[in-house]
């Protein structure tokens, strides 16, 4: 699974993967959920991937602890891009 | 006794020791049970043996030592509610409390059941519910044209009488339960029954551990069930004592060719219970209120008291059984395995899951997998972006509104926001002024949230100076940037400003044929005669 996707889980729900870190060789998605015409709600999460087979199953994180962590690396990877933007236009 | 008799019987002062002897066992409120041996006793006594009197005043002695046992008995069960409460409160208010459903609630109120705590408050609730319904039943009557005026009178009459008589006792019993008054309580709490609670226990907790709750939450409820397990060692030791005293307390009686009198106070003595107001069957369902009326069944009253009758018999039921073994009996090897005593099973908990700063995030073996992807595409457009900002947003005020997180986490999670805040000032396209609008708007949000829970949460008082912190901080950073939006939109007026004194200057220089600099000294000082709160902007 890669970001910049759309994916459907059982009982329709709609997620768009944002992005994306590795962890300990555990993809972790960063995920928006997406409303029936497929926009943008503010409802968010962070999936962990999990395979099992041919067939992937996305597992929200729920663990507090290892929640804060990935929100960290997530957050510093956007403001560290934003950064890189502010750079760019000066 | 006339005066002659008392003179013989000061002349014989052994005579006298035996019979006081018999009358004090009288006063203190024991049965001769074997006369042969008690005259036996009385004869050591009257001829002076020490070793006889002490014996018999052991008997009181245990008798203090064993204590108030229905008292303690009460004391643990509703200390065990306290808790169970607490720890209800924490599984409800966690943050996340996906995967624990309906199936804890059984557990908790299982628990509460067999210990006859079943929340106090249902049952108050469920009793007020039913008087309810019993007025909407009267009131329903009025508008029924199905039955006869007598059919109608004489469902009124038996309405009226559960409205004024059961309905009203299930209310005031059920609010006696609820300020600890209850009484109404029989179960034997012997080591058998605190085994087969801490199995429940034990169940309870394995099953929230390996839930989907917070480990915040998790760190919590294992602070919250060691106490019970704390609570339970401490209700077995002195239960155990209680044993051991009253089986001494039997013997030294049986010895004695005593018994206790019916009259008696046997609070000291007797066995923990009274009488039985709950289901006591493990069950999935939770036991509910006898005294609730259901107007769906007749109101008998006197099938009321028969059962209350054979409660009263359930009273005489054999004290504790002190030969009994004091370990659980298990149905089979799989129980036994299973039911491993709930302190050393959270002693494992605790050594398997440590709580650490940083967490492990090596793959686990999973209960669950979390949901299938059926289906995937590729996005059309630009959503990165935002989503990626609205994501962060959204998950780090997560973190702000635990009802029973840390605040320390919070303020953390509050700082990454305003981290993110600050980053994006520092762009200067018109994007990135709607993401600041966005921020700055989930920011306040945030900040109402966080004030909302705070009164909901068990908060420590430090925890609370940490919070006030962090509203002070952020509602000093909004103004911050509230105070820069208004800075900028002078600067922006201002321009205005600016832009007419240059065309001013302009057509003076047409109309007058002034140079430049006299032309904007004019156009200046002409700006300058407008109202007092005009002042132009110079560069």
């Amino acid at each position: 699974m890669e970001i910049d996707t759309i994916v459907t889980l059982e009982g329709n729900e709609k997620y768009y993967l944002a992005d994306v870190t590795i962890q300990n060789d555990v993809k972790y998605f960063l995920a928006n959920k997406l409303d029936e015409k497929e926009e943008l709600t503010k409802e968010s999460c962070i999936f962990e991937e999990v395979k099992d087979g041919d067939e992937i199953y996305l597992d929200e994180v729920l663990d507090q602890t290892k929640l804060k962590y990935i929100t960290t690396v997530f957050t510093s990877s956007l403001i560290s891009d934003l950064e890189d933007e502010i750079n760019e236009e000066a | 006794m006339t005066p002659e008799q008392i003179n013989k019987q000061n002349e014989n002062p052994e005579r006298k020791r035996g019979i006081d002897f018999i009358d004090l066992i009288e006063k203190d409120g024991y049965e001769i049970t074997n006369y042969q041996k008690v005259t036996e006793i009385a004869e050591l006594v009257a001829s002076g043996s020490k070793e006889t009197l002490r014996k018999y005043y052991s008997l009181k002695d245990l008798e203090n030592k064993m204590g108030n046992m229905e008292e303690l008995t009460t004391d643990f069960r509703f200390g065990v509610r306290d808790i169970l409460t607490e720890i209800n409160a924490v599984v409800k208010n966690d943050i996340k409390l996906l995967g624990v459903d309906n199936h804890f609630d059984k557990m908790i109120n299982g628990v509460k059941s067999k210990l006859g705590i079943y929340q106090a408050e249902t049952r108050v609730k469920e009793a007020e519910a039913s008087r309810a319904k019993t007025r909407a039943a009267i009131a329903a009557l009025d508008s029924n044209t199905t039955m006869t005026e007598k059919a109608k009178n004489a469902e009124f009459r038996r309405l009226f009488n559960i409205y004024t008589g059961p309905n009203v006792k299930a209310i005031e019993n059920a609010k006696k339960i609820e300020s600890k008054q209850d009484d109404n309580f029989n179960i034997n709490l012997d080591n058998d029954f605190l085994d087969k609670i801490s199995y429940d226990l034990k169940n309870m907790y394995d099953y929230l551990m390996v839930s989907s709750l917070s480990s915040n939450a998790k760190k919590i409820l294992i602070d919250k069930f060691n106490k019970i397990v704390a609570m339970r060692n401490e209700y077995k030791g002195r239960l155990n004592k209680y044993v051991s005293n009253l089986s001494l307390y039997k013997k030294t009686l049986s010895s004695l060719g005593l018994s206790v009198a019916a009259d008696k106070n046997i609070k000291k003595s007797g066995k923990p219970e009274v009488s039985i107001n709950e289901d006591m069957k493990p069950s999935e369902k939770v036991a509910e209120t006898k005294e609730v009326v259901d107007l769906d069944k007749e109101p008998i009253i006197a099938e009321e008291a028969g059962s209350k009758e054979e409660i009263q018999n359930i009273n005489s039921a054999p004290d504790l059984e002190i030969d009994k073994k004091p370990d659980y009996q298990f149905a089979n090897d799989e129980e036994k395995l299973n039911s491993e005593s709930l302190d050393s099973k959270i002693n494992t908990i605790n050594q398997e899951e440590p709580i650490k700063d940083s967490p492990n995030l090596t793959p686990e073996i999973k209960p669950k997998r979390g949901k299938k992807v059926i289906a995937f595409k590729k996005a059309i457009g630009k959503l990165a972006k935002p989503a990626r900002l609205t994501a962060v947003l959204f998950i780090t005020g997560s973190f702000l509104l635990p009802a029973l997180g840390s605040p320390f986490g919070l303020v953390a999670g509050a700082l990454i926001a305003v981290a993110l805040e600050k980053t994006i000032a520092k762009k200067k396209n018109m994007e990135n002024n709607k993401d600041r609008k966005t921020i700055k708007e989930s920011l306040f949000n945030l900040k109402d949230e966080i004030v909302k829970k705070a009164g909901l949460s068990i908060i420590l008082p430090e925890e609370k100076n940490e919070l006030d912190d962090f509203i002070v901080e952020i509602d000093s950073h909004l103004k911050e940037e509230l105070a820069k939006d208004k800075e900028a939109e002078l600067l922006v007026a201002s321009d205005d400003k600016l832009d007419e004194e240059v065309r001013l200057a302009q057509e003076i220089m047409k109309e007058d044929g002034l140079t430049p600099d006299v032309a904007a000294n004019k156009a200046v000082e002409m700006q300058e005669e407008k109202p007092a709160d005009f002042k132009p902007f110079r560069r």
